[in-house]
């Protein structure tokens, strides 16, 4: 029994992943649903836009919306994107795209996603039998593209008051943001007046810079964030205070806000079952984890003499042989090839490809079809002449033949990306064996890709933007003025003495200016930011006493009964220049750790939510998109 | 002197912002000074002379796997992966860059035809909008053959496939793996050796099931169990425990760390722009890379 608890107890990490995939798996072989329940916070979200799209004048502005999240987040980002969109669609609130991160591919990633979030909003007209939305570019929203304020806080002020006299050209068309005439939408986004709300979808916290930097000045800016969860155990305080309207928690934030959005579809889907189930294996592997522990903890303790001999504890993992390796590598290849040649024979056999089985008016609500359906090109044309309404084409312009060879080559195109995908996930995944070839291969493409894409960055703001500028100062009389713009040539080039033995110095005076400027406006948003905090913490705590709104409510007060007595403790635990001698005192330090343990563990329930967010959308992609479709749906 | 440069940086980079705070943009003082126009030409400077640093990340690149190639170091195949990658995408980039500024040229060349026959279209009376699309012109109406059949017709678009189905899925993959890695932390250190670390435990297993559907259902199964009315109030209910537990507990904490990290933040600050902080402001030796 021993024995068996010190096993259970060190049990091999690729043990521990292999049941963590396995379980992670189950749900897209094992169909079921549960019930989904928002919360307090996201409610507040989806409700603060209802009513910006029930308000006849705030429905009139323009939301800003900052969308810094990229591939790395997109576990949770992405879904939260795509709901908090669809509602903005879907209501008819005009919007603005922003992107404060220099990488091109964060705001292609959201592009992408967006066109996404249309193409689902159509369907699901389709679906409903309303008519098929369509959304002008220029006159429902706009892509400002993005501009490199990586450290944010600078920028803050200038993007949420300015946005066009930063941003300076759309990303689509290129047109001049300063004139109104570019695009019938800029005529209502003249000043922070014609903003009804700002919504931050990031894998950072821009919010709560926007928060301390403008709303200390402007109280009715409405501020929505939608994070990780790592990211979001910090905001929460400030929802609280009214600095931030809401708040979309993780992958979970998302999944409660689309409960709200499709009442209709209320419960959970395969991939969302998937999360639940990693993260109950979680608590399920430190319950046995612990119970392993107290059990052989008294043997551990007594010698490792007598009877029963514990096992000591391995200090480190042996690698896999490298035979072993090799024949999984071997394997690998193998299968990959095999799978992928199948796939290829079957479409040369019949020119038919899998794709998303569409909702069908015709469906038995009380069976469940199979994810995938393999078409032609027949079914497609058919498909296509049965529409009656495409996005973007008159049907005048209609041309079914090129329609028809469109749609058919665009599946084509998924089916072979979605096999490097599965490469590359696998290529990657290879690295819990250890380190290895097969990985160091896929983080060779990682870093040469990433790269270059980010040269798309430097092309459109050094060379189009600050290149053109100058351009213009030279062969434009009216634009002599703009040649001072050279000037930043020398901050520039100061970079660059990085590489000088003797001059690396210089270096660090570019480095301390951005540093300073980083440095600049953390006075001003820590006062905004910790005032509106101070002020919320100082109210009555008589449960009866009214809330601001007016209203009675006992069990809010006690809530911020509880809350005053946390925050009273954990602020009392980091006074460090007095050590209570008294009981009292030494209790209320020890009370100050416990709250402040719960604190943490929710915090730690927080990032399992983040972690397990991002990991369980790749093997739905390698269970349900490239086995689902290779096994025929 | 170095030092002293380098301190008189920092106070040139903080002190737009500290001015800005001290005086405020839309006073009369500030407006006199035209601070919001300055903000304005300075976040586009600043967004300009940050992007100049990217270059250094493909020196270094080109310097760090160059060497590796050409002096046959161990693992330079992988630098080779590396080149042709850089290189096939700044292919790819071109390539796409080249379709849509085409795609752009079409649709401004366009913009008029498409522009009246939209407009046509929009007519609700039939008649009118009859008339209205006869007078188009037979040069309007190539233009907008031209124009429909570009978008009805299938282009390959070589950025869009390399972001779609490499780098995206490479860098969630990446991403990924940390939820590997929690979860057999998680399993290995989260002993139950202290009270502190049980309660920890505790709070982070409520949170955990209780922000999931999964909590949902085990607390209607144990009310079930327990007898409770499904219609009223449950005993055992996990998303409103979690629920308290964020917006309570663990906010409680939060806001008490913001307010000591605000104080903390304030003070550092104030040292770093009166010189005090020496590890900022002393210059590097040569050999050592900022």
């Amino acid at each position: 029994m021993i024995r068996l608890a010190a096993r259970l107890a060190n049990l091999d990490r690729r043990v521990v992943y292999l049941v963590l995939v396995a379980v992670l798996s189950a749900p897209f072989f094992v169909l079921y649903s549960l019930p989904i329940y928002p919360e307090t916070y996201v409610r507040h979200f989806y409700d603060t836009i209802e009513q910006i799209a029930n308000d006849p004048v705030q429905r009139e502005k323009v939301i800003l919306v900052i969308h810094n999240w990229g591939p790395g987040t997109s576990g949770e980002n992405a879904p939260q994107f795509d709901v908090i969109m669809r509602h903005l669609l879907r209501r008819r609130l005009k919007f603005v795209f922003l992107c404060t991160l220099v990488d091109p591919v964060y705001h292609d990633t959201a592009m992408v996603a967006f066109e996404q979030a249309k193409a689902r909003e159509i369907e699901l007209a389709r679906k409903r039998g309303q008519p098929i939305p369509t959304w002008v570019y220029g006159e429902d929203y706009l892509d400002f593209g993005y501009i490199n304020a990586q450290v944010f806080a600078p920028f803050a002020r200038q993007i949420v008051l300015a946005p066009r006299a930063l941003y300076r050209r759309d990303f689509v068309y290129g047109r001049d943001l300063t004139d109104d005439a570019s695009f019938p939408l800029l005529s209502r986004l003249r000043s922070i007046r014609d903003v009804s709300a700002v919504l931050t979808i990031s894998a950072g916290d821009e919010s709560r810079d926007i928060a301390g930097l403008v709303k200390s000045e402007y109280p009715h800016l409405l501020i929505g964030p939608a994070t990780p969860g790592i990211v979001a155990t910090d905001l929460y305080p400030y929802v609280k205070s009214g600095q931030l309207f809401g708040l979309l928690n993780s992958a979970r934030g998302a999944s409660e806000y689309r409960s709200l959005l499709d009442p209709d579809e209320p419960s959970t889907r395969p991939l969302e079952n998937a999360l639940s189930a990693g993260k109950t294996l979680l608590l399920a592997l430190v319950l046995i984890g612990n119970v392993a522990y107290l059990i052989s903890r008294p043997a551990q303790r007594a010698a490792t003499s007598g009877p029963t001999r514990v096992p000591a504890q391995r200090q480190a993992l042996p690698p896999l042989p490298r035979w072993l390796m090799y024949g999984l590598f071997g394997l690998f290849v193998g299968a990959f090839s095999g799978a992928a040649a199948w796939d290829a024979w079957r479409f040369a056999a019949d020119q038919r490809l899998p794709r998303l089985r569409p909702a069908r008016p015709d469906d038995d609500p009380n069976r469940t079809y199979a994810r995938y359906e393999r078409v032609g090109r027949a079914e497609l044309r058919a498909q296509i002449e049965a529409q009656a309404e495409i996005a973007g084409i008159p049907p005048e312009m209609r041309d079914v033949a090129a329609l028809t060879d469109r749609a058919f080559k665009e599946l084509i195109e998924a089916r072979v990306g979605e096999f490097f995908i599965a490469f590359c996930t696998l290529g990657v995944f290879a690295f819990l064996l250890g380190d290895n070839r097969f990985y160091r291969f896929t983080e060779a493409i990682i870093m040469g890709g990433a790269l270059a894409y980010s040269l798309i960055a430097f092309q459109r703001l050094v060379i189009e933007d600050w290149g053109g500028t100058i351009y213009a100062g030279f062969t434009d009389p009216q634009q002599r003025g703009q040649l001072w713009w050279l000037l930043l040539a020398f901050p520039g080039a100061l970079w660059f003495f990085t590489y000088s033995r003797r001059y690396r110095w210089l270096n660090q005076l570019i480095v301390a200016v951005f540093l300073g400027a980083a440095l600049g406006p953390e006075f001003q948003k820590q006062i905004g930011l910790v005032i509106p905090q101070v002020l919320d913490s100082i109210q009555p705590l008589w449960p009866w006493s009214p809330l601001p709104g007016g209203v009675v409510d006992p069990w809010a007060r006690f809530e911020h009964l509880v809350f005053v007595l946390v925050l009273g403790l954990s602020l009392i635990y980091f006074v460090f220049f007095f050590r209570p001698k008294s009981r009292v005192g030494s209790g209320v330090l020890s009370a100050g750790r416990l709250v402040m343990m719960i604190g943490f563990g929710a915090s730690f329930g927080n990032t399992v939510n983040t972690r397990l967010s991002w990991l369980a959308p790749r093997i739905a992609f390698l269970i349900e998109d490239w086995f689902g479709k290779l096994a025929g749906g | 002197m170095r030092a002293r440069m380098i301190w008189l940086a920092v106070v040139l980079g903080a002190s737009y912002f500290i001015i800005s705070f001290a005086v405020g943009e839309d006073t009369a003082v500030g407006q006199s000074l035209g601070l919001a126009s300055i903000r304005n030409v300075l976040n586009r400077a600043m967004s300009i002379v940050l992007t100049m640093a990217l270059a250094i990340g493909v020196i270094n690149l080109f310097q760090a796997h160059g060497a590796t190639i050409l002096r046959r170091r161990r693992g330079w195949g992988f630098s080779l992966v590396l080149f042709v990658t850089f290189f096939s995408v700044l292919g790819f980039m071109v390539w796409e860059y080249r379709l849509e500024r085409a795609e752009r040229r079409l649709a401004e060349r366009t913009q008029a035809a498409r522009a009246a026959y939209e407009a046509a279209l929009c007519s609700a009376d039939p008649h009118e909008r009859q008339q209205a699309l006869a007078a188009l012109t037979p040069a309007d109406r190539a233009l907008l053959h031209e124009y429909y059949t570009y978008h009805q017709t299938y282009h390959f678009r070589p950025r869009t496939f390399y972001l779609q189905y490499f780098i995206n899925p490479l860098a969630q993959t990446v991403m990924a793996l940390l939820g590997f890695y929690i979860t057999y932390a998680a399993y290995r250190a989260f002993r139950l050796r202290s009270l502190e670390a049980t309660v920890m435990m505790l709070s982070a297993a409520v949170m955990i099931l209780g922000s999931d559907p999964v909590g949902g259902w085990l607390s209607a199964a144990f009310n079930r169990l327990l007898g409770a009315d499904p219609t009223a109030d449950w005993w055992v209910n996990l998303p409103a425990w979690a629920d308290f537990d964020n917006r309570v507990m663990m906010s409680g904490m939060q806001r008490g760390l913001a307010i000591g990290i605000a104080v903390a933040t304030i003070a550092a600050g104030l040292r770093i722009l009166l010189g005090l902080e020496k590890g900022i402001i002393q210059v590097r030796p040569s050999g050592e890379q900022t």
